[in-house]
């Protein structure tokens, strides 16, 4: 008993801390989105009027709809490429050690560096598309793929993670079962696709998670390299909130949005929680 | 607290310090890179109680909220001179006026729909004078196309591709249509057919900007025209400041009109706010900066430095730069001016309305219907 309460001494300050700084702020702002602030946090009761404003903004509906598009890409072509390296490692690749360091570097890079490198990749004078003398990687001025340039960006960044996350997972499965596949002569493909990668699916679920969840706050990428064009085609919800909260002097608008985000990690969280439980982790 | 911080700005700012600083005043400086940036931190500041005893801002309605909820002090609170908003333009006290109190000093006239023409690249397509009409407009950036080069140096980012679209909306309506635009927010006017018009004439300049004009800096487009690869830059006067620093001269290397037809200007201002200062040191210290920043051959010299014209109606503009003395008579003259969307919209429906312009900019399947439908909107549901 003595124990416990000491215990709970020790925690006291981290958690009067995290319901202060976390929780506290959250209430605010979702309170704060029921309100009528402008430049200013103060303001009267509006009831849902911010939220009918916000699902009015063509700007609001793109960025989610943008978002939709980023994360699908993004989430996909991480997982694809970073699974993809993993198991290429995984098969006792000569020099391991120096390429999952060159593969897992990128995720080192900050957003903001990872966005310039790749808007200048990207810029249809200077880079790949004068390199290749010609048509077809002008992404960035393009309404329609501008997004999905971010997304390479993003993934580019993100799938050695991945790659980091299912490489320990697949080195920790018996090795009997490698074996046993060997003598049995089942092709490489099909023992990573039907055993070994089913094995793993815990780790999966956690990169996808995590994966998912930066997608959802992704705002310094999409900064550094569009700031939002051309248009609103790569305008997102996160950087919504920014705008109204800074710049438009919208608080109560900005905290709807913020709101919004809020509801949407929150399910994320819950879907990722009920995936593991499923799956028996 | 400002946004003054490339090299010529700071040198503007450095005028206004110094005479501070020569009538006794101790100017501790806070420049904060970015305009947004500083309008944030110093909203931040004054909500956490550790106001900046002066703020710079843009006319207008940005300054309401700050006003309504007592956090300014009123100009007539701590200025000596009482006639001081005589020598200012009406319309520019209207919009930094606020339940009947001025809130802000007046430091400057902004033009914000210059066309910056390129002499030597209209010459290389075998052309002498600008266009003052746009039939003719559009026979010059062909002709230039035709060249290979850039007919109109845009950096597409918001603010910029709004920039271009009011000055088209003010040289295509007039003084009397665009007003009924920004300030009355009537949507005959918007949905009518002047309006229409120029959001055809601004669509069709799509095709006259390279492919790399997303995202551009304004700097980084004023720099084609001065290099003569592009023919037409339209700007805010800010802009004079590259051409001077590369030596570029007025009427000999590239040529300056105040809307297409030179003959009417958009006007913005820069405005100092004094947010409620806690102490009678810091009461002291605004009284003395608002009069500094209220001497005509203060807010002269800050001008000259930065660019514009001093707010003040009884300032000199003999010496600023040929183009600003040039647009000075119709800048003054309120039949010959409007006002930016700065001075008229709050903050968010400013943003919304680049959005549109933007979005309209971005995707040449719109139509100019959608487009004046989607702006008609915007300014109804506005607050």
């Amino acid at each position: 008993m003595r124990e416990r309460m000491v215990e709970g001494l020790f925690i006291a300050p981290a958690l009067v801390l995290t319901l202060v700084v976390f929780v506290g702020t959250m209430v605010w702002t979702v309170g704060l989105s029921f309100t009528s602030s402008r430049a200013l946090p103060i303001g009267h009761w509006v009831g849902a009027a911010q939220y009918v404003r916000l699902w009015n903004n063509a700007r609001w509906t793109a960025s989610v709809e943008n978002l939709a598009g980023y994360a699908l890409a993004y989430v996909l072509l991480s997982l694809v490429v970073g699974v993809l390296l993993a198991v290429l490692l995984d098969r006792q690749a000569r020099f391991e050690n120096a390429w999952r360091t060159i593969f897992f570097y990128p995720y080192a890079v900050s957003m903001i560096v990872a966005g310039l490198v790749w808007q200048w990749l990207l810029n249809p004078v200077v880079g790949l598309q004068s390199l290749f003398g010609g048509a077809g990687f002008a992404w960035l001025s393009n309404p329609r793929l501008a997004i999905y340039a971010v997304a390479l960006a993003g993934a580019w960044q993100s799938a050695g993670l991945v790659m980091v996350i299912v490489l320990a997972a697949l080195k920790g499965i018996d090795p009997e079962i490698r074996r046993a596949a060997a003598l049995d002569g089942i092709p490489v493909w099909r023992m990573y696709v039907s055993l070994l990668l089913p094995q793993v699916r815990g780790a999966l679920v956690a990169a996808t998670l995590l994966l998912a969840m930066a997608a959802a706050r992704v705002y310094d990428l999409v900064v550094a390299m569009t700031n939002g064009g051309p248009g609103n085609a790569t305008e997102l919800p996160a950087k919504f909130v920014m705008a109204y909260l800074f710049v438009r002097q919208n608080v109560g608008l900005a905290s709807a949005a913020a709101t919004m985000l809020l509801l949407a990690v929150a399910l994320l969280l819950a879907v990722g929680w009920a995936a593991r439980r499923a799956i028996g982790r | 607290m400002h946004s003054w911080t490339s090299g010529g700005e700071l040198k503007a700012i450095a005028a206004v310090a110094d005479a501070f600083n020569a009538r006794g005043g101790a100017w501790r400086d806070a420049a904060v890179a970015g305009f947004d940036n500083a309008g944030a931190l110093g909203i931040n500041r004054m909500v956490g109680g550790q106001a900046p005893s002066a703020m710079a801002f843009v006319a207008g309605p940005a300054l309401n909220d700050l006003a309504d909820r007592g956090m300014l002090t009123p100009i007539d609170a701590l200025t000596g001179e009482p006639d001081w908003q005589s020598h200012l333009p009406p319309a520019l006290m209207a919009a930094v006026t606020r339940g009947g109190q001025p809130m802000a000093v007046p430091l400057n006239l902004h033009e914000q729909s210059l066309f910056f023409w390129s002499r030597a690249a209209l010459a290389k397509a075998g052309l002498t004078r600008v266009p003052t009409d746009w039939p003719e407009f559009f026979a010059t950036l062909d002709a230039v196309k035709a060249q290979g080069a850039i007919p109109l140096a845009l950096g597409g980012q918001a603010w910029q591709e709004s920039t271009l679209f009011n000055s088209v909306l003010a040289s295509v309506l007039g003084k009397a249509g665009y007003e009924k635009v920004y300030l009355e927010r009537d949507p005959a006017t918007i949905l009518g057919p002047g309006f229409r018009l120029a959001v055809e004439i601004f669509g069709r300049l799509r095709h006259y900007v390279d492919a790399n004009s997303p995202g551009r800096n304004w700097n980084d487009a004023a720099q084609l025209v001065i290099a003569d690869r592009a023919a037409l830059l339209v700007m805010g006067d800010w802009a004079l400041s590259e051409f001077a620093l590369a030596g570029k001269a007025a009427e000999v290397d590239f040529s300056c009109r105040v809307g297409l037809r030179d003959d009417l200007a958009v006007v913005g201002s820069d405005v100092m706010a004094f947010p409620r200062a806690r102490t009678d040191a810091a009461r002291r210290a605004q009284r003395l900066l608002a009069e500094v920043m209220l001497d005509p051959q203060v807010q002269h010299e800050f001008a000259r430095r930065l660019g514009p014209l001093p707010a003040r109606l009884d300032a000199p503009v003999g010496d600023l730069h040929p183009c600003m003395r040039h647009a000075a008579g119709l800048m003054r003259d309120a039949a010959t001016a409007v006002p930016t969307p700065y001075m008229s919209l709050p903050p968010d429906v400013l943003g919304e309305i680049d959005d549109v312009i933007a979005e309209f900019w971005s995707d040449p399947s719109m139509s100019a219907e959608t487009m004046a439908q989607r702006f008609a909107d915007v300014l109804r549901t506005a607050t």
